[in-house]
């Protein structure tokens, strides 16, 4: 059978239990604000540290960046050479000197080929296609 | 018959045509197996630009070829006739080979100077060359020369601007006229080949009634193919 106690005393009694509750409710929020306050100095330097780091870690990514790019630009870079500029270095000393180990063959000449003479032809006959 | 057999294996192009597909005799393997070992040693020593030199963005080498036009192309083989002649890195090393060989107009013959990528062999099937093709240009006599100049002139100063897609040049000295080739990577690339044919109009300055053809390598390979099923037959018979 269900009891139900019906008297006053047990009726006060539960509302003071009540009360006690709400009481301890209300000191565990006013604990609360220390917490944010804690958190926020604990993460000012935690932020800071890893600011720091993470501008260091740019830095170096910029540096081998730039690195890598100028190292690129020399490697794939393409070494180009007008016609005229090719054909001016054709006169120089260095062009005339015969190579080492030409094999024996009737087209190998034993001096060079002036250039001069062959280059005023060019220019002559540059658009004569006749 | 064979008159008429032998001039149409003049009439073809650019030099590389009288490639030989049937395999050479046991005599002819064994010369071939030194000149690839005295290739492959010339391979593994790399050319470098001289100190002051001016470098080029690839090394070069230079090859001749001579057939005698006679004979019949069977009997030889391209890879036996055609010589290496030297490598080169620099600007100022290329006018050293340049200025030491004749001009292609004073060639004689069926004559060819080639001009390749070095590592690249001027034949069909390098590995190159396989999926690639030319552009031939077919030029009166006493042109050769000059185009020639321009020719290489332009592929070493880098003026094709196709990236890597350049192999070599050709200039091919026949009886009644001279042909000049320019090979390349990729076939299929139309983008490529246009891009290379708009620059060897400006290059050579050529007339715009030109005729410029250009020629897949497997397209050559089974001309070669055909003709040279052709000559067994006529031989049999």
């Amino acid at each position: 059978k269900w009891y139900v106690p019906m008297n006053l005393s047990t009726y006060l009694n539960f509302i003071d239990i009540r009360m006690e509750v709400a009481r301890r409710r209300m000191i565990q929020k006013h604990l609360q604000p220390t917490r944010p306050l804690r958190r926020c100095t604990y993460n000012s330097k935690h932020t800071a540290v890893k600011s720091e780091s993470i501008i260091s870690y740019c830095r170096t990514f910029y540096f081998c960046l730039t690195g890598i790019c100028v190292l690129m630009s020399v490697f794939i870079a393409k070494i180009s050479y007008s016609r005229e500029f090719l054909m001016g270095l054709a006169s120089c000393p260095e062009a005339k000197i015969k190579p080492l180990f030409l094999p024996d063959n009737p087209i190998i000449l034993s001096e060079a080929v002036s250039f001069l003479f062959y280059f005023i032809l060019v220019v002559f006959f540059s658009n004569n296609w006749g | 018959m064979r008159y008429a057999f032998n001039e149409s294996l003049k009439d073809d192009d650019s030099g590389d045509h009288d490639q030989d597909q049937s395999s050479p005799k046991d005599s002819e393997t064994i010369k071939i197996e030194d000149d690839e070992k005295e290739q492959n040693t010339t391979k593994k020593k790399m050319v470098v630009p001289g100190a002051g030199e001016h470098p080029l963005q690839y090394n070069y080498t230079f090859w001749y070829s001579r057939r005698t036009p006679g004979r019949p192309a069977s009997t030889q083989s391209y890879e036996q006739n055609i010589k290496q002649i030297g490598s080169f890195a620099s600007v100022e090393q290329f006018w050293r080979f340049y200025s030491h060989m004749i001009r292609p107009g004073d060639l004689t013959g069926h004559s060819d100077f080639h001009l390749f990528k070095e590592g690249i062999k001027p034949m069909w099937e390098d590995d190159a060359n396989k999926m690639g093709g030319k552009w031939i240009i077919r030029l009166r006599k006493g042109l050769a020369s000059r185009c020639w100049e321009n020719l290489i002139l332009a592929m070493l100063g880098e003026q094709f601007m196709v990236g890597e897609e350049i192999c070599g040049a050709v200039v091919s000295v026949r009886f009644q006229e001279d042909i000049i080739s320019i090979w390349n990577k990729t076939a299929s690339d139309q983008g490529t080949t246009a891009r290379i044919r708009d620059t060897l109009r400006r290059v050579l300055n050529l007339p715009p009634n030109t005729i410029m053809e250009y020629k897949t390598h497997t397209d050559s390979i089974k001309y070669v193919c055909l003709l040279s099923l052709l000559f067994s037959l006529h031989l049999l018979l």
